[in-house]
């Protein structure tokens, strides 16, 4: 094992959403900052435009990774049966590995979430078999660190617009996308039902900003890397100001393995494997994890010593916990004439009504249009069910119908599982011999509840925009995570219910921060992206001035 | 055209050679292909409009149908024991149309899997794109 010297005060395991602000704002402010980053650098050269092998599309692997030398263990709640999975295959919960993580190629909805999403339990009530909670901070202590989000992201939107939110302190960067002719069809579908719309803010650019170009509306955004670089992520921002700082190394292709730590609790520092499969120890003062929900837990699972027998922050047995993503329900509308107009990004047009006071159900979502659809994804998921499977009728249906079907959908908050969670498969390692995660368990069900609640509201809202065909799948139990995972390391003030402080701090480990979406208490009936580094920025803030 | 013209241009096509199918199964796939996604007025259909192609790329070592190319061969040959390549469209589409509904669940499953090749070979290959609306300008 290589023993490096220490030039760092802190290192960043995961260069995403959360790591890549974290490593950003600690850089600036005069920290030695190691960027560890098991993937590599994700652009239009690396990540391509294969429609069958991308984020957004799956169907024989991904563009963004991780490689095949990740596999992770699936076990089916409802048989029990466990099975080894490529990052590609379903059930993985896979999200991007890489630069930038899922920023690189996301969609960049860039939703603050709503102040009762903090406060689920208190405004709810905790169903039975839920580990439901409210967060130990609100709205209030975030927004702050929304706006500095918004504005050194790049945040195009309409502050104005946003009536489910108390008034913002400062507009948006940039004005919205225009509406576009799928967007005014939904638009007079939602003022029929005296429904008010948003056009949704995109961390994209409507105008020149910070060194990047404009949007050129092209058609393979989410899923993809911008030909561009006008979609704003960590990559093109925090990134490189954490290097451009002279105090941040990043280093690529490097692959976690463990959490060093003395007698007393205190993390001495991150053994790792190097791009050549070299063991290297490092040391700092602060480590930050922020590898996503699945990852983070996963290291500190698979941190144990005799004094931390079940791994760090693990004493009470909550680390791995309450994993959650969003429910998607999903309604196809058939319009009787072209709904699309060629245009990218997509998402035009949304409702937040529903995010809370449903009669009956907890929580909500918000709804929206969604991004431009490939044509194989068309004919995988937006085709109407009962059309056959082969032959003319299939082809005339594409060829007719492929600009006049739109859909509705919207992330529901989910409500958490303790059951729902990430453990240590006890047989299967990955290809440095790490043991890999065994996902298992499934969300609550009043998940589903309220996700068919959301569904029907799609459903309405298509119908009174005019659509001639509707359909969307039924929503059923299942295990929920990837590109929004979340929870496994929840925030809260008791030990005994949750894996860090206020502060994204583990319990028991002064020095030890998660920065990344496992922290998240709920999810929020919104993209995520947003809150993962509005908290970064909160807990970076917080190692600056403590540290 | 004859079998014979058809597997003379085949030969010929470097898009068509196959280390998993010989080329009267290629033929034959071809066939199938067209009717599964047939050729009209506006636009190619599976056997000259990308389904072809891909379907013989990625049944290659390493491709996306790699695991698949044991199974081709074989419901390629059974299809044209009974010369289905030589068929009026509408009977080639009964046959098909048995495998569909057969009792096999085995058959029905790969028949199943083989059409969604097709598709996903057809609506990837960018000559079709802009025939359903997909007009990449970027």
């Amino acid at each position: 094992m290589t023993d490096r010297p220490t030039p760092y005060e802190v290192i960043v395991v995961g260069a995403g959403a959360g790591g890549g602000v974290i490593a950003g704002v600690l850089a600036e402010a005069g920290k030695r900052v190691l960027l560890l980053e098991r993937g590599g650098t994700l652009d239009l050269a690396t990540t391509k435009r294969d429609h069958l092998r991308n984020q957004r599309l799956s169907a024989y692997g991904v563009n963004a990774g991780p490689s095949g030398s990740h596999p992770r263990v699936f076990v089916d709640w409802k048989t029990g049966e466990a099975r080894t999975l490529a990052p590609w295959e379903d059930g993985y919960s896979n999200n991007a590995a890489g630069i930038g993580g899922g920023t690189a190629v996301y969609g960049a909805q860039a939703w603050r979430f709503h102040p009762l999403d903090f406060r689920m339990a208190s405004t709810y009530g905790v169903p039975d078999g839920s580990s439901l909670a409210d967060w130990p901070i609100g709205y209030g202590d975030l927004a702050p660190f929304y706006q500095r989000a918004e504005r050194e992201i790049g945040v195009a939107g309409d502050a104005s617009a946003m009536i489910h939110l108390p008034p913002y302190e400062a507009p948006y960067p940039m004005a919205p996308f225009p509406v576009s002719r799928q967007g005014e069809t939904l638009r007079r579908g939602a003022d029929a039902l005296g429904w008010a719309t948003i056009t949704p803010p995109l961390a994209v650019n409507t105008e020149p900003y910070g060194g990047r170009p404009a949007c050129i509306r092209c058609q393979h955004c989410i899923g993809f890397a911008c030909p561009v670089d006008s979609k704003n992520g960590s990559h093109n921002t925090l990134i490189p100001r954490a290097l451009a700082s002279g105090r941040c190394d990043l280093v690529v292709g490097a692959m976690a393995e463990r959490l060093e730590t003395d007698q007393a609790g205190r993390i001495l520092g991150v053994t790792f494997f190097d791009a050549d499969g070299q063991r290297v120890s490092v040391r700092a003062e602060v480590v930050v994890l922020a590898g996503g929900a699945i990852e983070t837990a996963r290291l500190l699972l698979n941190s144990r010593s005799p004094a931390h027998p079940g791994g760090i922050g693990n004493g009470n047995d909550q680390v791995g916990r309450n994993l959650q993503g969003h429910y998607y329900p999903t309604a196809v509308g058939l319009f009787s004439d072209d709904l699309w107009d060629g245009l990218g990004p997509g998402p035009s047009t949304a409702v937040t009504r529903f995010g809370h006071g449903n009669e009956g159900v907890i929580g909500g979502a918000m709804l929206a249009d969604d991004f431009v659809q490939t044509p194989i994804i068309t004919w995988k998921r937006r085709r109407d069910p009962d059309l056959p499977f082969w032959g003319a009728e299939a082809k005339e249906w594409m060829r007719r119908n492929y600009r006049r079907v739109t859909d509705v959908k919207g992330p529901v908050q989910e409500i958490p599982s303790p059951d729902a969670r990430v453990t240590i498969d006890p047989l299967v390692t990955d290809r440095w011999g790490i043991p890999v995660v065994r996902l298992s368990g499934a969300t609550h069900p009043e998940t589903v509840r309220t996700a068919t609640f959301m569904l029907d509201r799609a459903v309405e809202w298509l119908g009174a925009a005019g659509a001639v065909k509707i359909w969307g799948t039924p929503p059923s139990l299942a295990l929920s995570g990837g590109q929004h995972q979340a929870g496994t390391c929840r925030m809260g003030e008791e030990p005994k219910t949750s894996v860090t402080d206020r502060f994204c701090r583990v319990h028991g480990h002064d020095n030890l921060y998660v920065g990344d979406g496992s922290v998240h208490v709920t999810n929020g009936g919104f993209n995520p992206f947003l809150t993962i580094m509005a908290l970064a920025y909160r807990t970076a803030d917080h190692i600056t001035n403590h540290w | 055209m004859s079998d014979s013209e058809v597997l003379s241009q085949i030969s010929k096509q470097s898009s068509s050679r196959s280390t998993v199918l010989a080329p009267q199964q290629i033929v034959c796939l071809s066939a199938v292909l067209d009717r599964i996604i047939p050729p009209d007025s506006e636009s190619a259909g599976g056997s000259t409009g990308g389904a072809l192609t891909y379907i013989l790329r990625h049944l290659e070592e390493g491709g996306n149908l790699a695991p698949f190319r044991s199974v081709y061969p074989v419901f390629l040959d059974a299809l044209e024991a009974d010369g289905f390549a030589a068929l009026l469209p509408a009977d080639q589409d009964k046959m098909l149309g048995g495998q569909e509904r057969s009792p096999d669940p085995a058959a029905r499953r790969f028949f199943r899997s083989l059409a969604e090749h097709a598709q996903e070979g057809y609506y990837t290959s960018p000559a079709n794109w802009s025939g359903v609306g997909f007009e990449v300008t970027g």
